[in-house]
C-alpha cells in the first residue's frame, strides 16, 4: 500500500523523473481544451477533475491514514450547497463562497474524526455512511435553505482575473487546483507528516514510541481531506450550474471509496488512475448501451480479483517482472554525514522506580518493584518468562497505567503521562517483536524516530518551504548516521519488511536513537541475533552509553548482560528476586534455581 | 548402521526480494536424527524451512521426502506427508484456549477419540504445564509455555519430520534447557528433527549432524565434532 516511487531509488533521480512527468502532464492539461473538439467531452473532463480532487483527498485519509470514509460525497455536498446558496441567494462571488464551503467541510471533517478516535475502522466506516445519509436527508428536508427537490439553479460561473470563466477556463481552473492538491499530498506523504500517518495506520504503538500524536495526525488527515472535498463541491456546483439532492446520494459517497481502492489506496497515482477508469471508461462503453453496467461490473470484479492492491499495485508488479526496469538496489545514494552540531550530546537521565505495582484482573503482574538506575549506567532486568519484565517497560513508557508506585526520570514523574509525552521527554524504546513499518524503507522508518524533533508546521511541510526542507535533510542525515552506527549502512533503501528479523531489531534501535533519548529501554534486543551479531550488539550498547544515554535492557542472553551491565535486577513472578552486580546476582542460589538452570557456568565469562 | 534418508534436498535454489536467497543447497536428513542448521541472520535458514514446507516455491532443485518429490507442493500437502514446521516466534492462535490450539493441530486428521486422547497425553507428558493451563487463553501463557504449546500443537499430528525454527528465541535460560531436553526426548521417540538455532553451541550439543549456511550457500557440514574442529562456523559468523 505504499508509494512505489519512494522505494529503492536515488532521491535526486526520482525528483528529475517526477519533474519531467509533471511538466508533460501540465502541458497536456493546458493543451487539452484547445485540442479537443466537443463541448461535451470538455464537460466530462472537467467533471472527472472535480471527482479526482475528492479522490485525492480521500486517498490521503484512507490510503495513507487507514480510515475508510463513506461520507466524502456528503462532505462534497456541504461544499457544493454552501457555495451555491451563497452565490445564488446572497450574490456572493465564487471564491469567498467556496472558502465558506471549505470552512464548513473542515468543521464537518473534524466532527467526523471524533468517532474515529474511539471505534475501529469498520465501525467508523459505518458511522460515515450514517453521516452521508443524514446529509442527504437534510438536503431534502431543510427546504427553506436548500430548496429541497427543486435544488439550486442558475449557479453562475466563477470569475478569475476579472473575467467570468468559460468552459475552457473552468477546466483549467479545476486542472490547476488538482495539480496543486496532488503536489500538496505528495509533499505531505513524503514528509514526517506522511511517516507519522503511515505509522499511525500500521503500528500505533511504534508511532507513539516515536512521539507521534495519534489524535493530531488523524485530525489533520480528516480536515485536509474534508477541505479538498469541500472545494471539489464548490467546483461541482458551478460546473453543473444546477444542483439537487439527487446529485448526492449515499451511493455517490461509496463511489469515491471504490475509486481509491480500485486505483490503489496509499499510492499517489492511485486516485488518478482510479478516477479515470471509474468515470471515463464508462463513456467509451456508450455503444454497448444496455450491456454497459454488466460489462462494467465484471471489469471491476476482475480487477479486484487480479489486482488486489489496485491498478497502481498491478502496474508496479508488472514493471518489477521486467528485468530492464528493475532498480539497482545497490545504487544507494551517498548521504553526507551529519555535522557535529547536528548530533547534540544528550545528558543521560537517571531512572528511579519505587513500589511499582500493576494487576491484570486477579493476577499481580508487578508487585512493589523498586529499581534505581543512575544516569549513564547500563542496567539489565532479567527473569523467567512471564515475570513482569515487559510489563515494567510498558509502565515506564506509558503504554500501561500503573496501579501503584512511582517512576521518576530525574525529577519528572512518568506515571500518568501518555506514551507520546514520555517519548518527547527523552525516553526511547524498542519492542520485543520489532515494530517496523514494513512498507516504508529502512531509512524512512528510522526518520520516523525524529518526528518530534522537527519544528516546521504542516503548512511549511505541504509547501516544502525552506525550513521544512532543511529539517528533512538534517533528519535524513541523522537517520543515515545512526543506521551506519548500528551497521545497516547497506540497507537504507530496502523496505523494512524485507529485512531479516535481527536487522529489524538493529534498525529499531537506530530509530530510537534518532530521537536523541536520555534513557533507552531495550526489550530483548538480542533475541534471534546470531553469535557475531551478539558481539556487535554489545559493542553498540556500549557506544550508545558513551554518547550520553542511560540504558535499561530486558534480556535473556546472560553472557551479554554480564559483559555490558553494571547492575542487574532479577524479577520473579512480579517481585524483585535479587539485584546487584551481575557476578554476584548470577551466583545467587535463588536466581540459579528460578531462572538460570544448567548453563549458569557460562555467565560471567567475557564474550570473545 | 546408517539409517535411511528421510529428506533429501538437492541443489535447492530459492529467491525472493533482496534477502534470504538460497543457491544450490543440498542436504540429507537421516531418519531418527537431529540435524542442526546454523548460520548468521539472513543466511537463508528460515528460507530453507519455508521452501520445504511449501511456503516458498523453489526456483530450482528437488526436495524428496520418503522417496516422493515434494518440491513446489502446497503447504497442506507437505503437512499431510508428515512434515511439521514450528515457525520462529510462536505463531499460535492467541485468542484461543490451549486446548483449542492443540485440537487445531489435528485439523483435517480423522482419528479415533481414544487415539486423540493418547496423543494429548503424550504432549502432556513432555509438557506437563500445558495440562494445567488447558483452559487458559494462549496469549496469557508465558513465552516459554507458548513455545511448548507451539511444539505441542505440531506433535498432535505425530510428524515424521519436525522442523523447529529458533525454539529458544526469547526464552529464559532455564526454559531453553527444558526445550532442548524435549527435543532430545522426541528423537528418542523416533521423530526426526531439523533444528534451526542461533544458540549454535546448544544445537550442536544435541545434534547428530550439522550444516552451515552463509549467504544462501552451504559452506560446511559434518558431525558436531567435525564442525567444532573445522572453521566453517567461524567463517559463517565472522564472514571471512
Amino acid at each position: 500500500m505504499s508509494d512505489p516511487a519512494s522505494t529503492a531509488m536515488k532521491p535526486g533521480r526520482i525528483l528529475r523523473i517526477e519533474l519531467c512527468v509533471g511538466v508533460a502532464i501540465v502541458a497536456a492539461l493546458a493543451l487539452f481544451p484547445i485540442v479537443i473538439g466537443s463541448q461535451y467531452q470538455l464537460f466530462i473532463a472537467t467533471q472527472v477533475g472535480v471527482y479526482l480532487m475528492v479522490a485525492i483527498g480521500l486517498n490521503f485519509l484512507t490510503g495513507y491514514g487507514g480510515q475508510a470514509s463513506i461520507g466524502h460525497g456528503a462532505l462534497m455536498a456541504i461544499g457544493a450547497y454552501t457555495a451555491a446558496i451563497l452565490m445564488v441567494d446572497h450574490q456572493w462571488p465564487f471564491w469567498p463562497a467556496a472558502g465558506a464551503g471549505m470552512v464548513l467541510t473542515a468543521i464537518g471533517g473534524a466532527l467526523m474524526a471524533l468517532p474515529a478516535f474511539r471505534v475501529s475502522t469498520w465501525y467508523f466506516a459505518l458511522i460515515t455512511l450514517g453521516f452521508a445519509h443524514v446529509v442527504s436527508g437534510m438536503l431534502i428536508e431543510w427546504g427553506g435553505l436548500t430548496h429541497s427537490f427543486d435544488g439550486i439553479v442558475s449557479i453562475p460561473m466563477p470569475a478569475a482575473f476579472g473575467e467570468t470563466l468559460g468552459p475552457r477556463g473552468l477546466f483549467w481552473l479545476v486542472a490547476g487546483l488538482n495539480v496543486v492538491a496532488f503536489v500538496l499530498v505528495r509533499n505531505l506523504v513524503r514528509s514526517r507528516v506522511g511517516r507519522g500517518l503511515i505509522a499511525v495506520r500500521d503500528n500505533p504503538a511504534a508511532a507513539m514510541a516515536s512521539g507521534v500524536s495519534l489524535v493530531g495526525v488523524k485530525m489533520l488527515a480528516f480536515v485536509f481531506s474534508a477541505v479538498l472535498a469541500g472545494l471539489a463541491g464548490a467546483l461541482f456546483a458551478v460546473q453543473k450550474t444546477v444542483i439537487t439532492p439527487d446529485d448526492f446520494t449515499a451511493e455517490f459517497s461509496i463511489f469515491f471509496l471504490v475509486v481509491v481502492v480500485l486505483g490503489g489506496a496509499g499510492s499517489l497515482w492511485g486516485p488518478v488512475l482510479g478516477t479515470i477508469v471509474f468515470f471515463v471508461v464508462p463513456e467509451f462503453l456508450e455503444a454497448l448501451q444496455g450491456w454497459r453496467l454488466l460489462v462494467y461490473g465484471i471489469v471491476l470484479l476482475a480487477l479486484m480479483r487480479f489486482a488486489p492492491s489496485g491498478l497502481v499495485g498491478a502496474i508496479t508488479e508488472m514493471a518489477r517482472s521486467v528485468p530492464a526496469l528493475r532498480r539497482p538496489s545497490s545504487a544507494a545514494p551517498e548521504i553526507a554525514p551529519p555535522g557535529t552540531e547536528e548530533l547534540p550530546a544528550s545528558a543521560p537521565a537517571s531512572l528511579r522506580i519505587e513500589g511499582l505495582g500493576k494487576r491484570f484482573g486477579g493476577v499481580a503482574a508487578l508487585d512493589g518493584v523498586s529499581i534505581a538506575i543512575p544516569a549513564g549506567a547500563v542496567h539489565a532486568i532479567v527473569g523467567p518468562n512471564g515475570s513482569g519484565k515487559t510489563t515494567l517497560l510498558n509502565l515506564v513508557s506509558g503504554y500501561y497505567k500503573a496501579d501503584a508506585g512511582s517512576a521518576m526520570l530525574d525529577d519528572l514523574e512518568l506515571l500518568g503521562r501518555s506514551p507520546v509525552a514520555i517519548s518527547r521527554r527523552g525516553i526511547g524504546r524498542t519492542f520485543q517483536t520489532p515494530k517496523m513499518l514494513p512498507d516504508l524503507t529502512v531509512i524512512e522508518n528510522v526518520m520516523l524516530g525524529g518526528y518530534a524533533a522537527e519544528r516546521a508546521s504542516v503548512i511549511e511541510v505541504a509547501l516544502r518551504l525552506p525550513r521544512s526542507r532543511r529539517e528533512a535533510a538534517r533528519q535524513r542525515r541523522q537517520a543515515a548516521h545512526y543506521l551506519r552506527f548500528v551497521g545497516l549502512q547497506d540497507q537504507l533503501f530496502i523496505k523494512a519488511g524485507e529485512l531479516p528479523h535481527g536487522q529489524q531489531r538493529l534498525a529499531e534501535i537506530a530509530r530510537a536513537l534518532v530521537g536523541n533519548p536520555r534513557l533507552l529501554l531495550l526489550d530483548e534486543p538480542a533475541a534471534g541475533l546470531s553469535m557475531d551479531e551478539l558481539d556487535r550488539l554489545g559493542a553498540l550498547i556500549k557506544s550508545i552509553v558513551a554518547q550520553g544515554t542511560t540504558v535499561a535492557i530486558v534480556e535473556h542472553h546472560l553472557d551479554l548482560v554480564g559483559a555490558i551491565c553494571e547492575s542487574v535486577t532479577v524479577l520473579d513472578r512480579g517481585k524483585v528476586l535479587a539485584s546487584g552486580r551481575p557476578e554476584q546476582v548470577f551466583s545467587d542460589p535463588a536466581v540459579l534455581s528460578a531462572y538460570m538452570g544448567s548453563h549458569a557456568s557460562v555467565v560471567g565469562s567475557a564474550s570473545p | 548402521m546408517t539409517a535411511p534418508t528421510l529428506l533429501e534436498i538437492r541443489d535447492l535454489t530459492v529467491g525472493y526480494g533482496h534477502v534470504g536467497v538460497l543457491e544450490g543447497v543440498s542436504i540429507d536428513i537421516r531418519l531418527g536424527s537431529i540435524v542442526a542448521l546454523v548460520g548468521s541472520n539472513g543466511a537463508g535458514k528460515s528460507t530453507l524451512l519455508r521452501a520445504v514446507s511449501g511456503l516458498l516455491k523453489p526456483a530450482r532443485g528437488s526436495i524428496v521426502f520418503e522417496g516422493r518429490p515434494i518440491g513446489g507442493a502446497t503447504p497442506n500437502r507437505v503437512v499431510d506427508a508428515g512434515i511439521l514446521h514450528v515457525a520462529e516466534g510462536r505463531r499460535l492462535f492467541r485468542a484461543q484456549s490451549v486446548r483449542h490450539n492443540l485440537d487445531l493441530g489435528l485439523y483435517g486428521v480423522r482419528i479415533e477419540r481414544s487415539e486423540e486422547r493418547a496423543r494429548l497425553d503424550r504432549v502432556f507428558e513432555l509438557f506437563p504445564i500445558l495440562a494445567d493451563k488447558l483452559d487458559h487463553q494462549a496469549s496469557t501463557l508465558s513465552g516459554g509455555q507458548q513455545q511448548m504449546l507451539a511444539i505441542g500443537q505440531a506433535l498432535m499430528r505425530e510428524p515424521k519430520l519436525l522442523m523447529l525454527d529458533e525454539p529458544s528465541l526469547g526464552l529464559a535460560p532455564i526454559v531453553v534447557d527444558q526445550v532442548i531436553d524435549v527435543i532430545v526426548r522426541l528423537r528418542g521417540g523416533g521423530t526426526t528433527i531439523l533444528l534451526v538455532e542461533q544458540m549454535v553451541e546448544r544445537a550442536l550439543e544435541i545434534a547428530d549432524y550439522g550444516y552451515v549456511l552463509q549467504s544462501g550457500r552451504l559452506i560446511g557440514s559434518g558431525t558436531p565434532a567435525e564442525l567444532q574442529r573445522g572453521d566453517a562456523i567461524r567463517r559463517a559468523y565472522v564472514g571471512a
